[in-house]
């Protein structure tokens, strides 16, 4: 062989250094310990929302990220309308008419014909309803968007409501809430609502078989009406998509929809205020369902008030309580007191529910042998104590600050979880800066501070106790405990009604 | 410049290729890079541009399957094990730590001596009742106090939440045992570090708590899953003695038995290098990535003289009339029919894979016929796992309140009796098709599940399945469906389960 171009000989020996360099790498000493590999700080650079957000006719908004490393499009919409809104009387309004949007046949599409629709392009569509929202979700090969959003706003502006599967649907939930009372946490979880439900709420009224029976379609379509509307809609778009196409399709859609409906007028009424039932209930306190299971179920925790005071030091505050309290990760002081240290329960999850503009909560629900009700309380009462009176050492602060970070990285990790959390963010009325300034704002938080809004946020004596379980062992493992009186003598007997 | 001979450019790209030495292949959207180390090693990895964090994790081909007969539940309890430390990670004093493991070790042995030769060996093995008869409670109550104080307990997830990392787990399953985490770019090498010490150097601390820790698992998971009890029930009687029948936690009173010895020589067999497959997919970069892993698994030398037999096949009694296994249970009623699948491998897999799509779904024949014509069910639906050695068919409904799970099984046969008779029409095994590919897609979005579908495809077969379409799949016809579900939904093979709440409703 004869030499080489120029260009080839210097290509050889780019690569010759190349090599050389990672031939040396491979060879360099491994600490002796994993220390020095411990990053001193992370970067973590978040894409920006405004880039992301697009504004649609009708007030409308869109978040759109793009990926194109899978040939799939996900679009999420949500509207701010959830259980919180059912009309007063009319529980299971809110669950029923969004469960229908996608079982009950759109526009000229009957339901069979809309399965076989959605089944022949491979998509999943589905509806979903929580406490304060409701939305849809189509899923579907990105050659096939525009017969997807086709079905996806039939579905949203056009709902039929098919009288016989509505029918079925009705019947669907009915039995589901009757067998429900065979699970002790629903049951405990009803329990906990109605009783620390507010005025307005309609948690106070129980979601029962025979109020769900009597839900008609009307119902359904009234609750769509006002609140399914075309201003309300957010919209979290992931995938193989292009921004500008995608936005001139979402247009074109909600512009058929507002012609079809005309111009969305006023705010959506909101739900009437409950009729005070007379019913004597007090604020706190601890209340037994007499249920003969296996095991105990318990619920313990209070409501909280809207946040919108706030400062956003102790917003970034109630982010690490909620990580020490409520978090998935090895720093919850609840799980690692209750379950791993002392093995009173078998599972404990907290939620420590904040927001701006509405009630929140914080509760812990456990799982646990009903002999170890008591202690299993007294300890949640103590470490409750503990967060209000002691400062969190630095070393578990650090661990809370990384823990959350971590969470945040897997957020953001894909196209899905950016478009979603910017626009869970416009649903909420949360600014995008919380996240944007996560990290230096958690930075800033001090052990005191954590402790003074612990103090804040958890008041042991507004706390209500639900426990689900056999009553008189219940209370022979209180009367051992550790706990106040008027929990051990004056346990209210609850009814599961 | 200086001329450069063709000899010496041969040299020199010989030289460079076992540093370059992967393999790329791009499966229509993803590109991932395979490595095959000296000791056997392998590594993927998949770079998503745009990735934040990167989903980390290795698989071993050492499964509930593969535990010795006389330790049923020693891969599991392997899993918890490797969380216990090294001896550089987990111990603030090692050599005192040592001391106190040789004198537990001693007296365990004369514990278990002396219940092979008691009047009570009929009896599972009980440390402490044993050290409570020959007087040795303090004693043993002592080492073990001091061996928790002189350990670090959770430093390995200790270091990771240092590090920002999160998701740390790990499952074992029949064949194989799956270790992830998720982790920020910068903390990569400190993966390495860990990962690579765990294997080379685990010293199985806390072996005692670990074991309380698995029974008290168990009990926590009958008690929060309804289905478990029937699922396990069910899967015992259809395979009879063999492996895949054991529950994956095992016994930890026969455990208990094992020395640390035993233990060890069993992890040495099992956990060699050549049986190693790593995957990081996310914000990573091929090239230095690889080069940590050569400087990191590089090292792992196998030990063991990798004499360990794998299983055998398993074999499926043909038995007419099978007796129905009954449970009570809380909540609906539930029906569950068990048959012998295929391996991941074998030839009829793409059958069942489109057998089950055309089943499943909304406008499947199980939720047209069991849940909008004829009402008996919330939802119905079959599920083909393939295993290593064999596989497992399911099907599986959730009754409405009331139902008779034993009147619903007619029905099901009924179905079964159509597929057998009549091949499905060619549109809607194109359906079905369709479905599969997309659904594969759907499989590939978030790194962590990915990584999960990565390393169980490489352990069962073929990571490249993970990643695309099959084109196996293409090759199925009506009429193959037609004789696979002829050979394998056969009455006479299955177990069927039910599970229904005491007369008068829940």
């Amino acid at each position: 062989m004869t030499g080489l171009s120029k260009s080839a000989a210097l290509a050889v020996l780019q690569a010759l250094v190349f090599s050389l360099a990672i031939r040396a790498e491979e060879r360099a000493p491994i600490p002796e310990s994993p220390e020095p590999l411990i990053p001193e700080s992370l970067a973590l650079s978040l894409p920006d929302p405004d880039g992301l957000a697009h504004t649609l006719h009708g007030g409308a908004l869109a978040f759109v990220a793009p990926d194109p490393s899978v040939p799939l499009v996900e679009v999420v919409v949500v509207v701010p309308a959830g259980e919180a809104l059912d009309p007063p009387g009319r529980r299971g309004v809110a669950g029923l008419t969004a469960a229908m949007l996608r079982r009950g046949g759109a526009g000229a599409l009957d339901p069979g014909v809309f399965d076989l629709r959605a089944d022949r392009l491979a998509a999943e569509i589905e509806s979903f309803s929580g406490i304060h929202r409701s939305g849809a979700v189509l899923d579907v090969a990105a050659w096939r968007l525009e017969e997807g959003l086709d079905l996806l706003f039939g579905m949203l502006a056009e709902p039929r409501f098919d009288r016989e599967r509505f029918r079925l649907l009705r019947r669907s939930l009915a039995e589901g809430v009757e067998s429900q009372r065979s699970d002790p946490a629903v049951l405990g979880s009803r329990a906990w609502e109605r009783w620390t439900a507010l005025p307005g709420e309609p948690f106070g009224q129980p979601l029962d078989a025979e109020g769900v029976r009597e839900l008609e379609v009307e119902d359904l379509r009234a609750f769509h009406a006002r609140h399914w509307r075309p201003d309300r809609l957010v919209f979290a778009v992931s995938g193989a998509v292009d921004p500008r196409a995608l936005v001139e399709s979402l247009n074109r859609r909600l512009r058929d929809w507002v012609e079809a409906v005309g111009e969305p007028g006023g705010e959506p009424q909101e739900a009437a205020e409950e009729e005070d039932d007379g019913e004597e209930r007090p604020e706190s306190g601890l209340g037994i369902l007499d249920v003969p299971t296996t095991g105990a179920v318990v619920l313990a925790g209070h409501r909280l008030e809207p946040a919108a005071d706030m400062s956003s030091g102790e917003r970034y505050a109630a982010v690490l309580l909620e990580e020490v309290i409520a978090g998935p990760g090895g720093v919850n002081r609840l799980v690692g007191r209750l379950r791993t240290d002392r093995g009173l329960v078998y599972a404990v999850d907290s939620e420590l529910d904040l927001a701006p503009e509405r009630a929140g909560r914080w509760l812990s629900l456990f799982h646990c042998e009903v002999e170890r009700v008591g202690p299993a309380l007294a300890a949640w009462r103590q470490e409750v104590e503990r967060l209000r009176t002691e400062t969190v050492d630095t070393a578990s602060l650090a661990a809370a600050r990384t823990a959350v970070l971590a969470r945040l990285r897997t957020r953001f990790d894909t196209a899905s979880g950016v478009a979603g959390t910017y626009a869970e963010d416009a649903l909420v009325g949360r600014s995008h800066d919380v996240w944007l300034g996560l990290a230096e704002g958690l930075e800033s938080v001090t052990p005191s501070r954590l402790r003074a809004v612990a103090r804040e946020l958890l008041r042991p004596e507004d706390v209500v106790v639900v426990v689900v379980g056999p009553r008189s062992r219940v209370v022979a493992s209180l009367r051992s405990a550790d706990l106040p009186d008027s929990w051990k003598s004056g346990a209210r007997p609850l009814s599961p009604e | 410049m200086r001329r450069i001979s063709g000899v010496a450019v041969l040299g020199v790209a010989c030289w460079l290729a076992p540093a370059a030495g992967w393999a790329t292949a791009k499966d229509g959207f993803l590109e991932v890079h395979e490595t095959r180390l000296e000791n056997g090693v392998r590594i993927l990895v998949v770079p998503r541009p745009g990735a934040l964090a990167v989903a980390a994790g290795w698989v071993v081909d050492a499964g509930s399957a593969h535990d010795p007969t006389s330790a049923p539940g020693l891969a599991h309890l392997l899993e918890h094990l490797l969380f216990q430390g090294t001896s550089r990670v987990g111990a603030r004093d090692r050599d005192r730590e040592l001391e106190l493991v040789e004198r537990e070790e001693a007296l365990l042995g004369r514990l278990r001596e002396t219940w092979r030769q008691g009047e009570d060996s009929s009896l599972p093995f009980d440390p402490d009742r044993v050290a409570e008869e020959l007087g040795l409670v303090g004693e043993l109550e002592e080492i073990r106090a001091e061996a928790a104080a002189v350990a670090i307990q959770g430093e390995l997830s200790l270091l990771y939440a240092r590090a920002s990392a999160g998701d740390l787990e790990a499952r074992t399953f029949e064949d194989l045992a799956l270790f992830t985490v998720v982790l920020p770019p910068e903390a990569l090498e400190l993966w390495f570090w860990l990962e690579s010490d765990r294997l080379s150097d685990p010293v199985f601390r806390q072996l005692g708590r670990e074991l309380r820790v698995v029974a008290e698992e168990r009990r926590r998971d009958l008690a929060t899953e309804p289905d478990r009890a029937l699922e396990e029930r069910v899967r015992r009687a259809l395979w009879g003695n063999h492996p895949y029948g054991r529950l994956v936690a095992g016994s930890p009173e026969v455990l208990d038995l094992l020395s640390r010895d035993a233990l060890r020589r069993y992890f040495d067999e099992r956990y060699r290098p050549s049986r190693l497959t790593l995957a990081l997919v996310g914000a990573v970069d091929p090239s230095p990535t690889v080069s940590l892993a050569r400087r990191y698994f590089g090292r792992l030398v196998p030990r063991g003289t990798g004499g360990v037999e794998d299983p055998p096949s398993p074999e499926v009694e043909r038995v007419p009339h099978r007796e129905r296994i009954a449970v009570a249970c809380e909540d609906r009623p539930r029906l569950a029919v068990a048959y012998p699948g295929v391996p991941f491998d074998h030839p009829d897999r793409p059958s069942l894979d489109l057998l089950g799509a055309i089943l499943n779904g909304r406008t499947g024949r199980l939720h047209r016929e069991l849940v909008l014509e004829r009402g008996v069910a919330w939802s119905a639906y079959v599920v083909h796992r393939p295993l290593a050695l064999a596989g497992e068919l399911w099907f599986r409904a959730e009754l409405r309140p009331g139902e008779d799970p034993v009147a619903v099984l007619p029905l099901w046969d009924a179905l079964v009796e159509d597929l057998r008779r009549e091949p499905v029409g060619k549109e809607e095994l194109a359906r079905a098709l369709d479905h599969l590919r997309v659904d594969t897609y759907r499989g590939l979005r978030e790194s962590r599940a990915l990584l999960s579908r990565l390393l169980t495809y490489d352990a069962l077969g073929s990571w490249q399945a993970a990643i695309r379409p099959e084109e196996a799949w293409d090759e199925v016809t009506p009429e193959t469906i037609r004789d696979v579900v002829r050979r394998t939904l056969d009455e006479a093979r299955r177990q069927v389960g039910t599970c229904a709440p005491p007369k008068g409703g829940p």
